[in-house]
């Protein structure tokens, strides 16, 4: 009989253990796991975020583009043709063009390494006026015109730079040369036997080489490109390029952009 | 033996189990229901937290173009919020050592993807005078500008 007894009150003794028990793991499931869920998924979101914003901040510094402004014929005073060229591998887009203190929308998208006319701009030009040229992509970079302010003065317009812009493309390296080419050029440019820049040495680096000539005023200009070799026979120089190039402005750009490119043991354009 | 108190001996440690229960089942839902509402204040304080602290992370503005009026009394800064969230902010305009600003109760708001054009009340600018101007969002961050008066 009293061994029935103990057994029967030890039977009942883990009643309120048990509930404890399920009461504890209830609040665990049913509170603290969702709470500590949701704070995981919120931090989750967040630093999913922060890498999409440091993605868009890299594209954002690594973002380049040459606007260049030109009016549409040296007399013309009331128009502006912009030019713009897409120098890195990301695809620009343009939010506005800003002439002087009058901003003009605009919806451009300009190709990893194109150049595009965005087109003509209505300025109402005035003489002795300056007109300063931005435009502003949706990343949120301000470009400058190239070429600085211009300048309309005695009814005609003037650029505060005008020169070529000479692009090579990378060099080929030891083992994959087809010729004797070194990694030294010399430039000299002249206009009707005037010699602007005589035999201007610049480096080719094997990456690629760019290089800025100013001249006084639009027009054609002699440009030739000497290489330095190796033997056979003796180290010498090479004529490797030679052609009259047009600056046009203002009826095009006051910076022209020359791109070289190699055929056989010439430079040729692009 | 009393055959009646015999019958009633197992009563008690039912009343007493039952009674037990009762107290741990009423203390225990009352703890459950208290740490439920906890956790949902801290979980939804937390996702806040995280949230705002997102969206100063997120945002992204930069002064696109600053221009004067004839007199030189006002500034034009235009400010282009190229980022995903609204911005609210004060701009700042220091000019030798003096300094001004927009109006601190009336903050500019600039929304997602929009240019927006503060004007800033400044002693009369005269060409050649460097203006500095900072443009301070309410979530800390800032852009800065130095402009020259034409």
């Amino acid at each position: 009989m009293r061994i029935i007894r103990m057994l029967s009150r030890k039977r009942r003794r883990g009643t309120v253990s048990i509930l404890g028990t399920i009461i504890f793991i209830g609040i665990l499931f049913s509170s603290v796991i969702p709470m500590y869920l949701v704070m995981r998924q919120a931090d989750t979101i967040y630093e999913s975020k922060m890498l999409e914003v440091k993605r868009l901040d890299d594209e954002r510094d690594r973002e380049e583009i040459e606007l260049y402004a030109y009016p549409a014929s040296i007399t013309e005073p009331d128009w502006l043709n912009l030019t713009v060229n897409n120098v890195c591998e990301l695809e620009v887009k343009l939010e506005r063009v800003w002439i002087n203190n009058e901003s003009y929308p605009l919806s451009a998208t300009i190709e990893s390494m194109r150049s595009v006319d965005i087109g003509s701009f209505n300025i109402e030009g005035e003489n002795g006026s300056s007109y300063v040229v931005k435009t502003v992509s949706s990343r949120g970079n301000v470009y400058e015109s190239e070429t600085g302010a211009l300048f309309y003065n005695g009814g005609e317009w003037e650029s505060e730079t005008l020169g070529f812009n000479l692009i090579f493309p990378s060099r080929p390296g030891r083992g994959n040369r087809q010729n004797n080419w070194l990694n030294e050029l010399r430039v000299t440019i002249e206009q009707g036997g005037e010699i602007i820049y005589n035999n201007a040495t610049m480096h080719w680096a094997i990456s690629a080489s760019e290089e800025f000539f100013e001249v006084g005023s639009p027009g054609g200009y002699r440009v030739v490109v000497f290489i330095w070799c190796k033997p056979p026979p003796y180290q010498h120089w090479e004529k490797i390029f030679d052609q009259t190039l047009t600056i046009e402005w203002p009826d095009g750009p006051a910076i022209v952009e020359i791109n070289f490119e190699i055929d056989g043991n010439q430079l040729v354009l692009q | 033996m009393n055959p009646r108190r015999h019958k009633r001996k197992g009563v008690s440690p039912v009343i007493a189990t039952v009674i037990l229960s009762a107290v741990v089942i009423t203390i225990g839902g009352a703890l459950w229901s208290y740490t439920q509402s906890a956790t949902t204040v801290i979980a939804n304080d937390y996702i806040d937290g995280v949230m705002e602290l997102m969206k100063m992370a997120l945002e992204r503005f930069t002064v696109e173009y600053v221009c004067n009026n004839s007199d030189g009394t006002v500034l034009h800064v235009w400010i282009y919020n190229y980022g995903d969230v609204n911005v609210t902010a004060d701009v700042y305009a220091f000019v030798g050592n003096q300094t001004y600003s927009t109006d601190f109760n009336d903050p500019y708001s600039i929304p997602s993807g929009v240019l927006g054009c503060a004007n800033v009340t400044v002693s009369t600018l005269n060409n050649g005078d460097e203006v500095a101007i900072k443009v301070h969002s309410r979530r800390q961050n800032n852009a800065y500008h130095t402009y020259v008066v034409p």
